[in-house]
């Protein structure tokens, strides 16, 4: 389906506006635009601008456009792109083009949502002891308050073998779950898999297709050998509209297995260095859970051949490095109220001035609320190419995402190098990294990678602690350039 | 391919950052070229700014200027009666600069809370950098702190990484 353009949203102006409501709004945004800048033919805002004008102020127009428009609005979910620049020079070498794509929920759709379907997967191994299974089952009483009466909740404990604590089961009384979680009992190893598997089982009693199925792995260690096997339960769950998301507590556990674990359902993983944060995390991921309009959403990348796809990360609501299986990336849940981003990063062939490059972006996202399961849609993003050096200056919130995802595998860098041994290597780049987040004005951040840096020179590698908080302070740093707060600095 | 100034690493054209070692790759200062604003084609190449004193004749008095962000849209229309101030609001200090580019993710781009200020004069517009941290450049000419220079009208300045357009009417 071809975007039609919302001129009403072009001039910022209410659909039923009025004739003078229109000319005013189109003088003033007008005028916004230099002498310079006011030709139609190569001034892309200001096209839309006149564009704008032209169809609202004629009634008959108006009147079309509307039908259409209206035809349009039974669209799915709202797609929005930004590039770092729409036009390109001639050129021989490839070139590269950024791309900030921002899906979110139809304005007539915002108060959508569902019931939760929530398994929390617990680690009770030993090393859990203490204050740690304490936090845990705080979060856990936590969660059976914060759900509704429609939501289903069922809890899961593993160490070696999987132990069903609370099985799914709609309508049941919150005394008997808060009594099964209070007799928690540490002991024992770590194989996620036994847990997953479990909690796997019990979401899959409820009737899926009406719920926002979630599993949420809370764990302190690392798994041995039984990785490969959560990777395909994870991919098989993703199929069937169960998303993962992961929290890490502590310092022993893989980062990159994490990672890995909520990639195929566009997820969320992290780290919990102080047990007392989890609360917070919880609160957060159950309120976002009790707001997905759009599940199981995913981004497929048919490219033409002059251009390659070099890197997809996903901004908001949260960063998260996307898995790239087959052309597609399960970008994960659209929430109702908050819209979710992805940053790509392509690289461009374009030799011949005069053509016009289509990237196509084709989505498939399943919405309950609309019926719609596996529902397909399309949207394209063109770019000229002209002759000699065109203007470039792209939108500051693009430059600003490619900045912090630049400092993020900044740091992923320095770690493989810190790694494999060369800590001068690492060192020289910690120290660039430190001296770009103070110019960006991350004083504190800044100051944790200098103590990271030092310790580095000294000892030849970094702490178990400093390497996680770092790693997952980064990549947050890329969700702030969507929610832009100024309170921030 | 282009070169990073600060490592000298080449990267493909239309690279933002430096992949090695962070920089941003735009707009920089000698680079100007590489990357002019959408409304800078009709302008000439950039001049030399005059300094005060040297080569500024006197001029017909101007009573507004205009201030247009590109990257955030927004345009500032603002008495050219008393000095101008530009810089970031500061609630702390009590500080608020009548030309405050905080809105236009200004902390972002290295604008400081005190960075320059506009000047009326008998001789013309000036633009004075207040020793900001991420200095200000006229038509891609880094100024030296505390000394005044001729704004003309069109002009292009930057304010540590934010890029304004002046217009004196």
């Amino acid at each position: 389906m071809q975007s039609l353009p919302n001129y009403y949203e072009v001039l910022g102006i209410s659909p039923e506006a009025s004739k003078e409501e229109i000319l005013e709004a189109a003088r003033t945004l007008g005028e916004r635009f230099p002498e310079e800048a006011r030709d139609p033919t190569t001034n892309i805002a200001f096209r839309q601008l006149v564009q704008a004008y032209e169809i609202l102020s004629d009634p008959a127009k108006r009147r079309l456009y509307d039908q259409r428009l209206r035809n349009q609005t039974t669209e799915l979910l709202t797609v929005s792109m930004l590039g770092s620049r729409d036009t390109v020079g001639r050129s021989d070498e490839e070139q590269v083009l950024y791309l900030v794509v921002t899906i979110h929920t139809p304005v007539e759709h915002m108060e959508t949502s569902y019931p939760v379907n929530l398994c929390l997967v617990i680690d009770r191994s030993t090393s859990m002891h203490g204050a740690r299974l304490e936090r845990v089952q705080a979060a856990a009483r936590l969660a059976i308050s914060r759900l509704s009466p429609g939501d289903v909740l069922s809890i899961v404990t593993f160490s070696d073998r999987a132990k069903v604590v609370v099985p799914a089961e709609p309508g049941r009384e919150s005394h008997q779950v808060l009594h099964a979680v209070n007799s928690i009992e540490p002991s024992g190893g770590t194989e996620i898999f036994q847990g997953l598997l479990a909690g796997v089982r019990e979401l899959v009693k409820i009737p899926l297709s009406r719920y926002t199925n979630h599993l949420m792995l809370l764990t302190d260690g690392h798994t041995y050998g039984d990785e490969e096997q959560c990777l395909n339960l994870a991919r098989e769950a993703a199929q069937r509209g169960i998303a993962f998301s992961a929290f890490g507590i502590g310092t022993d556990w893989n980062d990159s297995f994490l990672d890995e674990l909520v990639a195929p359902s566009g997820g969320y993983s992290t780290y919990i260095e102080d047990p007392t944060e989890l609360i917070d995390y919880l609160q957060k991921q159950l309120q976002e859970l009790a707001t997905v309009y759009a599940k199981s959403v995913n981004l497929m990348l048919d490219l033409p051949e002059q251009v390659v796809c070099k890197d997809v990360f996903k901004l908001a609501p949260f960063a998260q490095p996307l898995a790239f299986d087959e052309r597609e990336f399960s970008l994960g849940a659209v929430e109702s109220a908050r819209p979710l981003s992805v940053l790509l990063e392509l690289g461009l062939h374009a030799p011949e001035a005069g053509e016009t490059i289509k990237i196509p972006l084709r989505f498939r996202a399943t919405i309950p609320a609309q019926m719609a399961r596996d529902r397909r849609f399309e949207r394209s993003f063109p770019v000229r190419v002209v002759p000699g050096q065109p203007a470039f200056n792209p939108p500051s919130q693009v430059v600003q995402a490619v900045q912090m995802l630049n400092l993020y595998r900044m740091n992923e860098k320095a770690w493989e190098e810190a790694q494999a041994g060369d800590a001068q290597a690492a060192t020289r780049r910690m120290e660039r990294l430190g001296s770009r987040l103070l110019e960006a004005g991350h004083d504190r951040l800044a100051q944790e990678v200098m103590a990271e840096t030092r310790r580095l020179a000294q000892v030849g590698t970094l702490s178990l602690e400093g390497r996680k908080r770092l790693k997952y302070e980064t990549r947050s740093l890329l969700t702030r350039t969507i929610f832009w707060n100024e309170d921030d600095q | 391919m282009i070169r990073c100034d600060d490592c000298g690493t080449a990267q493909p054209p239309g690279t933002l950052y430096c992949s090695e070692c962070g920089k941003l790759l735009l707009s920089e200062p000698g680079k100007a070229q590489e990357a002019p604003l959408p409304f800078t084609d009709a302008l000439e190449p950039p001049h030399a700014p005059p300094l005060l004193g040297r080569e500024l004749t006197a001029r017909e008095a101007v009573s507004t200027l205009t201030v247009v962000i590109p990257s955030s849209g927004r345009r500032v229309e603002l008495a050219l009666d008393q000095e101008i101030q530009v810089g970031r609001t500061d609630p702390a200090n009590n500080h608020y600069p009548a030309l405050d580019l905080t809105e236009d993710q200004g902390s972002v781009l290295g604008v400081s809370r005190m960075h320059a200020s506009i000047q009326p004069s008998p001789e013309g517009v000036l633009l004075v950098d207040e020793g900001s941290a991420n200095g200000t450049y006229l038509n891609g000419f880094h100024l030296p702190p505390q000394l005044p220079y001729a704004l003309r009208s069109g002009d292009e300045v930057r304010f540590g990484r934010l890029l304004v357009h002046t217009f004196l009417e």
